[in-house]
C-alpha cells in the first residue's frame, strides 16, 4: 500500500486553474492535504482491500487524484511544490515539539528559496499555514523574523513600509519604559 | 483591443529600426538555447509565457479573477455549483458541449503537464519559424501559443494526437504569409470556429493598425508596408478562443469594441496635426487603458502585460523590477493571521521585541497583549525552564494579587525579571546585602533556599532557616543529636534531614517543629533525596553503613490523613523499621558508603565509595543496573529524566555520561547474580575530562552541565551532547566548595573567593561581593536574591544579597562607579532601622566587626 502511495499522483490545480502533478507523498508535505488524501481516497480503497488486496491496490496507484486549492496562486503555488520537491528525502524534526523546531536555524536551500519579494514571502507563508506545511511555515517566519532582528524602530518602519502613528510623547513614553533593557 | 495596442506599441518602441532588433532578438533567444552566456537582450520574449500570464478558457479561471468583469458572476455560479472532485467527469461532458457549440463554458482545468510541455514546444519552435519575418516576432509569437493553448483545448477533447498534429500544422503553417488558407485548411477541425472569428478580428485590426502606427510616429508608415506585408498572422493577439469567448460572453461584440476602438483611434488621429503631441498621447493612453480595464477580462489584460514587459530589454526590466519590489512591502505582523504574526515574534529575544514594540500602534499591542509570546520570552531568556513552566504559572498569580489572570502575570514577570538579571549583569551593581548570624560552628554542610525559606544545616546539630523576604532569622530546628549532613525542602514548610546521629528527621517548618524520626541506618545518613511516583512521595537515604533506605514521605500518604499528623506535637519516633509504616525497604548493593544519591519518578540513582554507581527501581525495590567505570570515590550524581541519563562525577577527576536508555550504548553488560539478578555494564557513553582533582560537585540546568573540583576550576558542559563550553578558575586554585547556577548565571565559592559569573557572556562580574568572608561554605540563589553561607573570622554567617534595586545607594550606577570595593561611605547605617538585620554595600574592618556584634543578637540561643 505504502508504494502505491509514493507513486501515486496528485493534481493540485491553482487559483488559476494550473495544474502541477506532483507524487503524492510531495503533496503530502501539507498535513492539509494529506489528512484529506488518506479521508478521501484511502477510505474507499480500504472498503474494497477486504474483497481483493492486491488488485484495489494496484487500482488505487495509478489513478490520479484531483486537489483544487482554489485560495493558492499559481506562482506561489510553483514555489510550494517547488520546496516540497526539494524536501522530499528531508526529515524534519518533530512537528510536535515546538522547542526543537524554533531553535533550529533556518536552512540554507530554503533561506535562499524565500529570497523573494515581501508580497511573495507573505504569500508562501499564508499558504504554508494554510496548507499546514509546518517546516515551510516556520523558515518563513524565521525568515520575516530576521528582516527585524537588529533593526532599529525606524528601520523596522522603513523595511515594511509601516507609518509611526505614535504621538512624539507616546514614542517617548515607550523608549523610556524599556530603556533599562537596552543594551545589555 | 489588445490587437490594437501590442502592434501600436511595438510601433512606437521599436519600429525605426524593427527589422533589425527584432531579428537580433530571435538571434538571441536561438543563441540563448547553445550558448547561455550572452543573456538574451529582451529577456522576456525568450520564455515561454507564463501560466498566469497566459489566455485560458477555463472558468477555474474566470473565478479567480471574479473582481472585474460583469460576465464572471454567472460563470463562477456554474462553477461552484459544480462539484469541485468531480471536475475531471464534468470536464468530459462540458467537452462535447464546447465540440457541440462554442468554447467559452469549458471548465475544463486548464493545461495538464503535457499540454504545457506541448505549450513550450510550439513556442520554441514559433520563434525559430518567425525568424526570417523578423519584424513580428513577438505578436506572432504570442498569437502562437495561444493558438496553441486552444490546441491543448483540442487535446482535452480528446481528439488527441491527430488533433495536436493538426495544431503543429496549423502552426507550421502560420508562419507563412498565407494565413487565410492555412485557417480554411484547419476548419475541419474543432477550432473551426475559432479561426473563423480570428479571421474577421484580423480584417478589423489591420486597417486600426495602420492608423495607430501612422499617429504615433510618421515614420512607422514606411514600415507600415511591411507590417501589412507580414500583417495577418501579426495581428490576432486576441487569441481566437478569446474572441470567441468575448463575443458570447460580453454584451458588446468583440467587433464593436473593436470599432469603438477605430473610433476612438480616428478621433485622435484627427488631432494628430495640432502640436500637442504629449496630450494627446497620454489622452490615447488613457483610452485605451479605460478600453482594456473596463471591456477585457482581466485573465487578457494580464497576457497583454507580459506581451508589453517581454518588449522591455534588460535594464528596462531591472528598472521595473527594482520599483515593483520596492512597492511590494507588506507588514507582515499586521496582515498576517495572529497566530502566524507571534510566530514570527517568537523568534525574536527581546531587545528586537522592544524595538517592535515602539514601531507602531498595532505592533504594540498584540505585543503587549499576548501573553503567549511573553511566556515564550521568559523560556527564550531562560528565567523560567520549559518544564517547569505550569507550576511557574501556577504560582506567579500569588506574586501578582492585582492581575486576575496568570497570563496577565508573565509580562510584568518578565520585565521584573530582566531588570533584576541586568543587575546582576552590571558590575558596578552593588547588592544590597544583610548579614545575619549563622551557626555555632563554622561549617555550614548544607543549605536549601526554596520558597522563602533558606535552610542550613551543620555540624552543630541544628537546623537553621531564614525568611528570604524578610530578610531575617526564622527558626532553629533542633532534635539531632548529630552534625546535619543532608538536607532537602519538599514543598509547604516540609523539611527532611540526615544525620550523623544515624536517623532521618521530617520537620515541619510551619510548625516549627520534628514530626517524625525514622531509625534504621546504622551509620551517618550522607545524602537524600525525595522522589515522586503515582503521588505518593518517597525519601531515599543514603549511609556511610552502605545501604540506601527507602521511606514513605509522611505528608503524601494519604492513608495518614494530614489532620492528625498536624496535631503531632512530639516528634513519633520509629525505632525499627518493622514498626515504621513509613519504610519501603532497604537497597543493598554498594560496598562502601554511599556518598550521593538522585532520582525521578521511580527510578534512583546511587554514587558510592566503592567506586560505582546502582541504578534502582524503587517500586520494584530492586537494582536495574551497576554502571562501573570510575577508578576511584563517587562524590556527585544526577539523575538526568529528561534524557534518561546519569552523570557521575569522582575522585578520579573524571565525569562519566551513563546512558540509561539503551543500556549496551555504555560498553559491555553482563548479568550479574546478586541476591537480585542485574546488569552490570562496564564502561559509559561519555568520559568528560578536564579537571585534574577530585570532582566534587555537579549541577545541571537546561543548557549546561556544571562540574567544580578541587583543582579550583569551574567546568561547563552542553547539557545534550557534553561539548565543553566554558572553564573558570579561581584565583588561588583553592578547592571549589560551592556553586549554583541557572542558564544565565554562575555563581561559584571557595576559600576566600565568591564569584558571580555572566554564562551569556562568559565573562566574571563580580568577584568582590563576599571579599571578607574567608571560607564560602555553600551557596544558592533565585530570582533577585543570593545566598551564601560562610565563615568569617571562625564564625558561620548566612549572607543575603538582594540585586533588586531597592538600596537608595544602588540606585545610580554612577555612585557605584565612585565606589571602590573596600572603601565604605558610611551612609547606608543610618537607613537602617531594624536591629538584627544590617545592610551594607561596602565593607570595612571596623564595620565587619558591628556587624558581628549586631548579628549575634539575633541568635535565641545567646
Amino acid at each position: 500500500m505504502s508504494d502505491a502511495k509514493k507513486t501515486q499522483q496528485v493534481v493540485l490545480v491553482s487559483g488559476e486553474g494550473e495544474q502541477f502533478s506532483v507524487d503524492r507523498a510531495i503533496a503530502e508535505r501539507s498535513i492539509l492535504l494529506k489528512n484529506y488524501l488518506n479521508d478521501m481516497h484511502d477510505h474507499a480503497a480500504s472498503d474494497s482491500d477486504s474483497d481483493s488486496d492486491s488488485e484495489s491496490n494496484h487500482e488505487s496507484s495509478t489513478e490520479t487524484i484531483t486537489m483544487p486549492v482554489p485560495n493558492v496562486r499559481s506562482s506561489v503555488l510553483g514555489k510550494i511544490v517547488e520546496w516540497a520537491e526539494h524536501h522530499r528525502g528531508s526529515t524534519f524534526p518533530d512537528e510536535d515539539d515546538d522547542d526543537s523546531r524554533k531553535s533550529a536555524p533556518v536552512d540554507a536551500w530554503d533561506r535562499e528559496f524565500l529570497k523573494v519579494d515581501q508580497e511573495m514571502l507573505y504569500e508562501i507563508i499564508l499558504a504554508a499555514n494554510y496548507l499546514n506545511i509546518k517546516p515551510l511555515l516556520d523558515a518563513g517566519c524565521k525568515v520575516v523574523a530576521e528582516m527585524i532582528r537588529g533593526r532599529s524602530p525606524e528601520e523596522i518602519r522603513r523595511t515594511f513600509n509601516i507609518v509611526n502613528d505614535f504621538t512624539p510623547e507616546e514614542e517617548a513614553a515607550i523608549r523610556r519604559e524599556n530603556e533599562w533593557a537596552e543594551d545589555r | 483591443m489588445s490587437t490594437n495596442l501590442n502592434p501600436s506599441l511595438q510601433g512606437s518602441h521599436t519600429l525605426p529600426s524593427s527589422t533589425d532588433s527584432s531579428t537580433k532578438v530571435n538571434l538571441n533567444s536561438n543563441f540563448s538555447m547553445f550558448n547561455t552566456s550572452i543573456p538574451p537582450k529582451y529577456p522576456l520574449k525568450s520564455i515561454p509565457i507564463p501560466y498566469q500570464y497566459q489566455i485560458h478558457d477555463n472558468t477555474s479561471t474566470l473565478i479567480n479573477l471574479n473582481n472585474s468583469s460583469s460576465y464572471i458572476p454567472t460563470n463562477s455560479k456554474k462553477r461552484r455549483n459544480s462539484d469541485k472532485f468531480q471536475i475531471l467527469s464534468k470536464a468530459t461532458i462540458e467537452n462535447d458541449l464546447i465540440n457541440n457549440s462554442t468554447n467559452n463554458t469549458s471548465t475544463i482545468t486548464s493545461t495538464n503537464t503535457s499540454a504545457s510541455t506541448m505549450n513550450n514546444n510550439s513556442h520554441h519552435g514559433n520563434v525559430m519559424v518567425n525568424y526570417p519575418t523578423g519584424l513580428t516576432t513577438n505578436t506572432n509569437s504570442t498569437s502562437n501559443s495561444i493558438m496553441s493553448s486552444t490546441g491543448e483545448n483540442n487535446k482535452k477533447i480528446r481528439i488527441s494526437k491527430s488533433n495536436s498534429n493538426n495544431n503543429l500544422k496549423y502552426l507550421n503553417m502560420n508562419k507563412s504569409p498565407t494565413t487565410a488558407t492555412t485557417n480554411t485548411s484547419i476548419n475541419n477541425t474543432t477550432i473551426s470556429n475559432n479561426t473563423n472569428i480570428s479571421s474577421t478580428v484580423q480584417e478589423t485590426t489591420t486597417p486600426t493598425e495602420s492608423t495607430t502606427t501612422s499617429n504615433i510616429n510618421a515614420t512607422t508608415i514606411l514600415n507600415n508596408d511591411v507590417v501589412l506585408d507580414d500583417a495577418l498572422p501579426l495581428s490576432p493577439v486576441a487569441s481566437p478562443g478569446l474572441d470567441q469567448s468575448m463575443d458570447s460572453l460580453l454584451p458588446v461584440s468583440t467587433n464593436s469594441i473593436l470599432t469603438a476602438n477605430n473610433n476612438t483611434i480616428t478621433n485622435n488621429n484627427n488631432t494628430a496635426n495640432s502640436i500637442h503631441t504629449t496630450e494627446i498621447m497620454s489622452n490615447y493612453t488613457n483610452d485605451i487603458l479605460n478600453n482594456i480595464n473596463n471591456q477585457l477580462p482581466e485573465q487578457c489584460i494580464k497576457n497583454l502585460l507580459f506581451k508589453l514587459i517581454s518588449s522591455l530589454n534588460r535594464s528596462e526590466i531591472s528598472d521595473l523590477s527594482t520599483f515593483l519590489k520596492d512597492n511590494l512591502q507588506r507588514d507582515f505582523i499586521t496582515s498576517l493571521p495572529v497566530e502566524v504574526a507571534l510566530k514570527i515574534l517568537i523568534n525574536l529575544s527581546f531587545i528586537d521585541i522592544i524595538n517592535c514594540l515602539q514601531t507602531c500602534k498595532n505592533w504594540n499591542r498584540l505585543i503587549i497583549n499576548t501573553p503567549y509570546l511573553w511566556k515564550h520570552l521568559l523560556i527564550n531568556e531562560s528565567f523560567v525552564s520549559p518544564d517547569n513552566f505550569n507550576n511557574y504559572s501556577k504560582k506567579i498569580s500569588l506574586e501578582y494579587p492585582q492581575f486576575n489572570s496568570e497570563e496577565l502575570c508573565y509580562r510584568y514577570d518578565f520585565l521584573k525579571k530582566l531588570k533584576i538579571l541586568k543587575n546582576w549583569y552590571n558590575p558596578f551593581y552593588l547588592p544590597k546585602r544583610t548579614t545575619l548570624l549563622g551557626h555555632m560552628t563554622s561549617v555550614v554542610t548544607c543549605l536549601q533556599f526554596e520558597d522563602n525559606y533558606i535552610i542550613t544545616g551543620a555540624d552543630d546539630r541544628m537546623i537553621r532557616v531564614y525568611d528570604s523576604k524578610l530578610k531575617k532569622f526564622l527558626l532553629e530546628l533542633a532534635g539531632h543529636d548529630g552534625g546535619v549532613w543532608a538536607l532537602k525542602y519538599d514543598e509547604d514548610g516540609i523539611l527532611v534531614s540526615g544525620s550523623t546521629d544515624r536517623t532521618v528527621r521530617v520537620w515541619d517548618i510551619k510548625r516549627g517543629c520534628c514530626t517524625h524520626i525514622f531509625k534504621g541506618h546504622t551509620s551517618t545518613v550522607r545524602c537524600l533525596d525525595i522522589v515522586k511516583y503515582k503521588n505518593t512521595k518517597y525519601i531515599i537515604t543514603g549511609s556511610r553503613d552502605t545501604t540506601l533506605h527507602v521511606w514513605k514521605l509522611p505528608y503524601s500518604v494519604e492513608e495518614y490523613d494530614d489532620i492528625k499528623l498536624k496535631t503531632i506535637n512530639e516528634p513519633i519516633l520509629y525505632q525499627t523499621t518493622q514498626d515504621n509504616p513509613f519504610f519501603v525497604g532497604i537497597l543493598r548493593g554498594h560496598l562502601a558508603s554511599v556518598r550521593t544519591v538522585s532520582g525521578h519518578g521511580n527510578i534512583v540513582v546511587s554514587g558510592s565509595y566503592d567506586n560505582n554507581l546502582i541504578v534502582w527501581d524503587i517500586i520494584q525495590m530492586k537494582c536495574l543496573y551497576i554502571l562501573t567505570g570510575h577508578t576511584d570515590r563517587i562524590y556527585s550524581t544526577i539523575y538526568d529524566h529528561k534524557r534518561s541519563r546519569c552523570i557521575s562525577a569522582s575522585m578520579d577527576s573524571t565525569i562519566r555520561v551513563w546512558d540509561l536508555k539503551d543500556i549496551w550504548n555504555n560498553g559491555k553488560c553482563a548479568r550479574v547474580m546478586n541476591s537480585i539478578p542485574c546488569m552490570k555494564i562496564s564502561g559509559s557513553l561519555y568520559t568528560l575530562q578536564g579537571h585534574t582533582a577530585l570532582v566534587g560537585l555537579l549541577r545541571l540546568s537546561d543548557k549546561y552541565l556544571v562540574s567544580a573540583a578541587a583543582d579550583g576550576s569551574l567546568r561547563g558542559w552542553d547539557s545534550d551532547d557534553y561539548s565543553r563550553k566554558f572553564a573558570y578558575h579561581h584565583n588561588n586554585l583553592s578547592a571549589i566548595t560551592t556553586f549554583y547556577m541557572s542558564d544565565n548565571l554562575l555563581v561559584s565559592g571557595s576559600e576566600g573567593q565568591f564569584n558571580v559569573y555572566n554564562l551569556r557572556s562568559g565573562k566574571l562580574v563580580h568577584a568582590n561581593l563576599l571579599c571578607d568572608a574567608d571560607q564560602i561554605w555553600s551557596v544558592n540563589f533565585k530570582g533577585n536574591m543570593l545566598v551564601a553561607a560562610v565563615e568569617k573570622d571562625g564564625q558561620s554567617y548566612v549572607e543575603l544579597l538582594d540585586f533588586e534595586s531597592f538600596a537608595s545607594s544602588n540606585d545610580s550606577n554612577e555612585k557605584d562607579n565612585h565606589e571602590t570595593e573596600n572603601e565604605g561611605t558610611g551612609e547606608q547605617d543610618e537607613e537602617d532601622g531594624d536591629e538584627e538585620v544590617h545592610d551594607t554595600n561596602s565593607y570595612t574592618n571596623s564595620q565587619r566587626e558591628g556587624l558581628a556584634t549586631n548579628a549575634t543578637t539575633d541568635s535565641p540561643a545567646s
